[in-house]
């Protein structure tokens, strides 16, 4: 009976160890209704590039705030900054995407060096 | 021999039955593992998946929520309105498995709700209908964008003077007949437009003689006119582009543009750099401060700032 006991002990620790590593590891919950925040980082990048494309377009700087908002960041301005200056340092886009990024931080008043020489060309 | 043999044989049962014992024992304790294993297994699934799941913060645009995918759709609308590159918003559509008709949907029910009620919203659902009817999708959002407005073509034409007869020599001076021709003022000389920046100030007036104009002043950092300039109105469908100088009796960096109705334009310098657009102006009635209506104008300033 002890042993019966004991093997149910180890076979429940052992499945439930299984359970979690399959669960949280190996099958994680697909999430189908997720929200913007919870978009992989280059989708995040590319959403501010988009936000700030639509920035030239619509010249609202309340609902571009609004829409960076949805991103999750703590503060949607540094934000636009970060992303600015990361395109610039790494080259990761195309120039025009930049002059968008440039443009939107400058007019939220984040306008740094390393932005200058892609300001004096202005939003494509 | 035969006690021992006697002896023996429950010996030898004793023995069979443990092991039999013993094996139908270990069998047990292998089933018991497995329904451990698998209550275990089911238990850590279940608190895995429905009590405490893993929120994945890498997701892709195809897993967006509803409300987080329409987001997604205005912007990547706006964005084809900034750039025009229908393959940039195609991918961008791909990534979210979406379809060219919910952009035309998600248009359509934004222009029923409120966010039809401001000049962005309608931006938005504007571009939004523009780039479902890039590929031929219309639905209800499309009768919401009006039809381009024919441009003021109303612009004078200057009449060929007519023939007039040689009057018959006389001795007292005649007065021409016909159309008298005067010289045009001659127009502007272009100069190369300054490259730089300039700051833009847009204010708005009600007056019935200037109803729905558009007055451009391009200055140079004194506030002087500049005359030739070349500046660019929109109305996110068609551009046009006109000169300052054209009234040099007014200022000459004047020029001056009447919007038609219903429709958004921004104003821009051509080949300005670094210079912003307007924000998105439209000739809406107003009251005039002396009585009556008219639809609004506006005086927008191009200052070029000292560099």
């Amino acid at each position: 009976m002890r042993r019966l006991l004991l093997a149910l002990v180890v076979g429940l620790l052992l499945g439930g160890l299984f359970g979690l590593l399959l669960g949280w590891i190996a099958f994680p919950v697909q999430l189908i209704d997720s929200p913007v925040q919870n978009l992989a980082d280059p989708f995040k990048d590319d959403y501010t590039v988009m936000v700030a494309m639509a920035y030239q377009v619509d010249k609202d700087l309340k609902y571009a705030e609004n829409r960076l908002r949805l991103l999750g960041v703590g503060n949607v301005f540094t934000h636009v900054r970060d992303v600015a200056e990361r395109y610039i340092s790494q080259s990761v886009s195309s120039e025009e995407n930049i002059r968008y990024l440039v443009a939107l931080s400058c007019d939220m008043g984040y306008c740094t060096p390393p932005m200058q020489s892609f300001r004096v060309g202005g939003a494509p | 021999m035969s006690i021992s043999a006697t002896q023996n044989t429950p010996k030898r049962k004793d023995s069979e039955g443990h092991a039999e014992h013993t094996r139908s024992g270990g069998t047990l304790v292998i089933i018991t593992l497995m329904i451990g294993l698998l209550i275990g297994m089911g238990a850590s699934l279940f608190y895995t998946w429905r009590v405490s799941p893993r929120v994945l913060t890498d997701t892709r645009p195809d897993q967006l929520s509803t409300t987080a995918r329409i987001d997604y759709l205005i912007a990547l609308s706006l964005a084809y309105a900034a750039d025009q590159r229908l393959e940039a918003a195609a991918s961008r559509l791909s990534d979210m498995n979406a379809s060219w008709q919910e952009i035309a949907d998600a248009a359509c029910d934004l222009s029923r709700g409120g966010y039809a009620s401001t000049n962005t919203g309608q931006l938005a659902i504007r571009a939004m209908v523009r780039l479902a009817e890039s590929q031929g999708v219309r639905n209800c959002a499309s009768s919401f964008i009006p039809a381009p407005t024919a441009l003021p073509t109303d612009i004078p034409t200057e009449q060929p003077p007519t023939a007039t007869r040689v009057p018959p020599p006389t001795k007292t001076a005649v007065p021409t007949l016909g159309v008298t021709y005067t010289p045009e003022p001659e127009l502007p000389t272009p100069t190369p437009v300054p490259v730089g920046e300039y700051a833009v100030n847009v204010i708005s007036f009600c007056d019935p003689n200037a109803s729905g104009v558009l007055e451009i002043f391009v200055q140079a950092p004194d506030s002087a006119g500049l005359p030739a300039v070349a500046v660019e109105i929109s109305d996110g469908i068609n551009r046009d582009t006109i000169y300052t100088g054209l009234k040099p009796d007014r200022d000459p960096g004047y020029v001056d543009y009447e919007m038609g109705e219903d429709t958004e334009y921004t104003v821009g310098l051509r080949d300005a750099r670094a210079t912003e657009r307007t924000r998105p102006l439209s000739a809406i009635a107003c009251n005039v401060p002396n009585g009556g209506t008219a639809r609004a104008g506006f005086r927008i300033f191009f200052k070029r700032v000292l560099e």
